[in-house]
């Protein structure tokens, strides 16, 4: 089945969507979501190029998950995961940046900006971890 | 259309084994939410049970109106004196311990019968959908590592005896995923529904379609989420609960190679179901961007030549853009430097002193320029 038509069924009917009060995009949560917005250029389900970032669990490195082509049908297998730990958050953002541009150019910033943003998160919890126990 | 790819089966432990299946025809159905969600919706109406108030309830008592002149609204009033029932309204919706408004009947309208051939459609379409991964995780099923989808195993998965075996299997297929989903998911009903013996709520796993039943029902039955079907009863709320497609199927061997004689492919009609071929798509090219890329397309769209397009012209204003002045009065630049020479004059820079001073300014110039040259060069 094409992308086109799965977006088409998916587009209002998804375990991943999300939706507020008040705030007129519905958001999704699929592991391949750069933005977490439930749209046809950001979907991870329906999107063959779809790319994902997320927190490795030492909370340090970035796990870069990249689609296979022709494994559609075979969820196992379907997926690369790279893990990026060297370089520290400047150097981590940069691999990503470039891993991502080889794979889909239009994504290479956007996964940097959330590998940035998820370094970030982690280092601020820290610093608060810090705090409240000095 | 593309040569139909294989599907592999797999072994009760997850292996894949030699044999290769083509996929069944069905699996190309067009895959339609309205017609699924509609006849789910008419499908699942005919298990319901009538239920009504007592058609006495409201109207067992003798009461009539008391009429105008009596400084009371005119509804029927209970007759009789001796207790606080009497002389209150009754009958009337608005009154305490009268009839409900438009009382329930049992003869409602409870079921409905719906049309096999759409009923053919929905089932079709509910089984395209559950081969595509995208839609069974859009569902909430977890098959991020289940092998393949559609998922097929040997029929020996068809003679367990054991729930144990049976969940050693789903463990192997790393299905399992997908009943500890259920499991965390139980939740007490919201509702009277409670105690109507419908207390807890929970989603639903992976539905086991069979071929014969050497076991697998009773193996599989008393795990939760799981549900098991006969390819040849396949039922469309089983297979799109709540409407919604994408239901997890794991088909033994022999179940989904009936499928083809049971809905028939493009070129062979059902041999089980009477006058039924399978449903085909509108379009024969869904994806957008390989139609709109295809040489069809690209032949009759008209092009806009790109050089057509201009930019706009931005305006400036000419009295303080020189340039544009002078294109459109040449004289003002003549003007323009009699204004300044003018102005020299009035601020007097023809004094010998200005000379020197411009000597002086020059020098300085010289000397910073030679500096920052000694700079450079020494890098």
């Amino acid at each position: 089945m094409s992308n086109d038509v799965a977006w088409q069924v998916i587009r209002n009917n998804s375990a991943f969507i999300r939706r507020q009060r008040g705030i007129q995009k519905a958001f999704s949560r699929e592991p391949l979501n750069l933005k977490g917005i439930n749209s046809p250029n950001y979907n991870g389900l329906t999107n063959a190029k779809a790319i994902g970032v997320t927190l490795a669990e030492d909370n340090k490195s970035v796990v870069v998950t990249v689609k296979k082509s022709g494994k559609k049908n075979l969820p196992a297998k379907s997926l690369i995961k790279t893990t990026i730990k060297r370089g520290g958050a400047r150097g981590i953002i940069k691999s990503v940046q470039g891993l991502v541009k080889g794979r889909n150019a239009r994504f290479a910033k956007l996964a940097a900006r959330r590998a940035s943003q998820l370094l970030r998160s982690v280092q601020r919890s820290a610093k608060i971890a810090k705090k409240s126990s000095a | 259309m593309a040569a139909r790819p294989l599907v592999t089966v797999y072994s009760d432990k997850n292996e894949a084994t030699q044999t290769q299946i083509k996929l069944p025809a069905v699996f190309r159905a067009p895959i339609r939410p309205d017609v699924v969600s509609f006849i789910h919706d008419q499908v699942s109406k005919n298990k319901r049970q009538p239920y009504a108030v007592s058609t006495e309830a409201g109207h067992q008592t003798s009461a009539e109106s008391w009429g105008t002149g009596r400084a009371v609204a005119r509804i029927p009033r209970v007759r009789g004196g001796g207790t606080h029932r009497s002389g209150q309204g009754a009958f009337g919706n608005m009154c305490r311990g009268g009839r409900m408004f438009a009382p329930t009947k049992v003869f409602r309208r409870w079921h409905r019968k719906v049309n096999v051939a759409q009923k053919r459609y929905a089932v079709c379409s509910a089984i395209a959908a559950s081969g595509v991964p995208a839609l069974l995780q859009a569902r909430g099923h977890v098959v991020d590592k289940v092998a393949e989808i559609p998922f097929v195993v040997s029929d020996k998965v068809e003679s367990f005896r054991k729930t144990k075996e049976a969940v050693s299997f789903l463990r192997r297929a790393n299905l399992w995923d997908d009943i500890e989903k259920v499991y965390n998911s139980k939740k007490i009903r919201a509702g009277v529904g409670k105690s109507r013996n419908r207390r807890f709520k929970q989603k639903l796993g992976p539905v086991i379609v069979y071929g014969k039943d050497s076991g697998v029902i009773r193996a599989f039955r008393n795990i939760p989420g799981v549900s098991l079907l006969h390819v040849e009863r396949l039922n469309l709320l089983k297979l799109a609960p709540g409407g919604h497609l994408g239901r997890l199927i794991v088909w033994t061997e022999s179940a989904f190679n009936k499928l083809d004689s049971i809905f028939g492919t493009y070129k062979a009609a059902s041999e089980l179901k009477k006058g039924f071929t399978l449903p085909r798509a509108k379009m024969a090219n869904p994806d957008f961007g390989r139609a709109i890329r295809s040489e069809e397309i690209i032949k009759a769209v008209r092009r806009v030549p790109r050089s057509s397009v201009k930019a706009s012209k931005v305006h400036r204003n000419p009295l303080k853009k020189t340039k544009l002045m002078v294109r459109l009065n040449p004289y003002s630049a003549v003007l323009k430097r009699a204004a300044i020479l003018s102005q020299k004059k009035v601020q007097n820079l023809d004094h010998p002193n200005e000379k020197l001073i411009q000597a002086a300014n020059a020098k300085a110039n010289v000397a910073r320029k030679a500096k920052t040259a000694k700079k450079t060069g020494k890098k």
